[in-house]
């Protein structure tokens, strides 16, 4: 069963193509990892997915429906995007409070994310004077509040130190063995190999590779066939593109 | 929607930002109708103390949080965008409109409270300076004008979710709007009345009571409408942007 379908997804942004008709699909109960260079194209896709860019063609659901259709996103999906902050001057509680209130979740819920994310000690500490690490568990403890059946996590690692990472692949196997369902966008291959089931690769905006990590090894490591795929046909500068 | 207004008020109270601005609201009220006693009469320009219309301009004093709730309308949504808190907030709630709809409610909600604030400060102030200068007024044949002024200040509220929704960067908005406010409005007020009248600023001085020899400014019924039609306008231009941008 898919928790999550991407089909003829396309977006355009004036004469460039950013995302070229993707299509892919996460399975229920797994860690899928969507890999590719900088300006390939997966915030993009994650942002379509999540309802905050509208795409130029093709669609993508999340539980079977838009997630403008959702009734109940946060209980459905939880995300964290790259891009997306919290304001410096608010506490780390109040700042999940915000989130709670809007979401109609207890505030109960607040105390137990961030206990989840180990910030109970820094619960009452404005945000601006948070390291990235401690900004990454945030965002985390703010995907998590709605207790929700699948996870969007773009680049979680970002900033974690090498106890932070390892707790985190912890945390998303865990996940994914609830029955529980997590895509995570990522450069560090080394550590997708070690955390993901399955993987989509994407590059210029187009699907490469659409396997399980066990089928893609068999070629290779995972970093050499990743430049193989990623590589091939590309033309004029590598890396162009938006974010 | 109930949701969505608590957590926009809560925004507002987990930042320092309204309380400054109230304080400066209060500030401004005590210092704008002492200042409005003291120069009434003295100066040209003005209206003596012992007509109807120099007591109106020392109680519409009371509409010196306008400003003020207008910024925190503008920076209510456009600090969205300058945090990325906005990701978060279209994820809890898709429906981008709702979002917009409650922060015009809850910036509407601060505009009356900063508004009945600076009124009671306006006439605990105006009461005695006025009785200094052997004046007795009753605060009841001027409550046209303190509610002008709270209406005003209402749609100043709305005026600056609209604006901040129009235009994104907090810095830009907030420039944007008080060089009109400031500058374009105070000279076409002021030297073009037969087009500054028709303005917000020019509609919401004849609401707030306000008067300047001279000058011709809407009926206040008439200002009303127009106001209304101002930030229907702003609103509606406002909500369609927010909901067709894409947010990357």
């Amino acid at each position: 069963m898919a928790a999550i379908v991407v089909a003829g997804l396309t977006k355009r942004f004036g004469n460039l193509v950013a995302v070229d008709d993707l299509s892919f699909e996460v399975e229920v109960g797994t860690v899928t990892g969507c890999l590719g260079p900088n300006g390939a194209g997966k915030t993009t896709t994650l942002r379509m997915l999540l309802g905050l860019v509208t795409p130029t063609a093709g669609t993508a659901t999340i539980a079977g429906q838009p997630y403008h259709e959702l009734t109940n996103p946060k209980a459905t999906v939880g995300a964290m995007l790259e891009a997306s902050g919290f304001h410096p001057g608010r506490s780390a509680a109040n700042s999940l409070r915000v989130i709670a209130a809007a979401a109609g979740l207890p505030r109960s819920r607040v105390d137990e994310v961030l206990a989840e994310v180990d910030l109970a000690d820094a619960a009452g500490r404005r945000v601006g004077g948070f390291s990235l690490g401690m900004r990454q568990r945030l965002g985390l403890a703010g995907a998590l509040l709605g207790d929700p059946q699948v996870l969007v996590l773009d680049e979680p690692g970002n900033g974690l130190d090498p106890e932070g990472i390892r707790w985190l692949r912890g945390f998303l196997r865990r996940y994914a063995e609830q029955g529980r369902t997590v895509l995570v966008s990522s450069h560090a291959l080394a550590e997708v190999a070690q955390t993901v089931d399955r993987v989509v690769i994407i590059a210029r905006g187009r699907l490469v590779a659409h396997s399980t990590l066990a089928e893609l090894t068999q070629r290779g490591n995972l970093e050499d066939v990743f430049l193989e795929l990623t590589s091939a046909g590309r033309e004029g500068s590598p890396g162009a593109g938006p974010r | 929607m109930k949701e969505l207004i608590t957590a926009e008020v809560l925004k507002l109270r987990t930042t320092r930002l309204v309380y400054g601005l109230l304080a400066a609201t209060l500030a401004l009220a005590v210092a704008g109708t002492l200042g409005t006693v003291a120069i009434s009469g003295e100066m040209e320009q003005t209206f003596s103390l012992d007509t109807a219309e120099g007591v109106r301009n020392v109680f519409s004093n009371a509409g010196a949080g306008s400003i003020f709730v207008l910024v925190l309308g503008i920076l209510g949504m456009t600090s969205e965008f300058r945090h990325n808190t906005v990701t978060e907030t279209f994820l809890v709630t898709p429906t981008r409109g709702q979002v917009v709809t409650a922060k015009l409610v809850t910036f509407a909600v601060v505009g009356l409270i900063f508004a009945l604030l600076a009124a009671v400060a306006t006439v605990a102030v105006a009461l005695p300076a006025l009785a200094s200068k052997g004046i007795d007024v009753a605060v009841g044949d001027y409550a046209g004008v303190l509610a002008g002024v709270v209406a005003i200040t209402v749609a100043y509220g709305l005026l600056g979710v609209a604006v901040g929704s129009l235009i994104r960067n907090s810095t830009a908005a907030v420039i944007v709007a008080l060089a009109w406010t400031f500058v374009v409005e105070g000279l076409l007020v002021g030297l073009v009345p037969e087009i500054g009248r028709w303005l917000p600023g020019g509609a919401a001085a004849a609401v707030s009571g306000q008067s300047v020899p001279g000058s011709e400014l809407l009926a206040p019924a008439v200002a009303v409408l127009v106001l209304i039609a101002y930030v229907v306008a702003f609103s509606a231009a406002g909500t369609r942007f927010v909901i067709r941008r894409d947010i990357t």
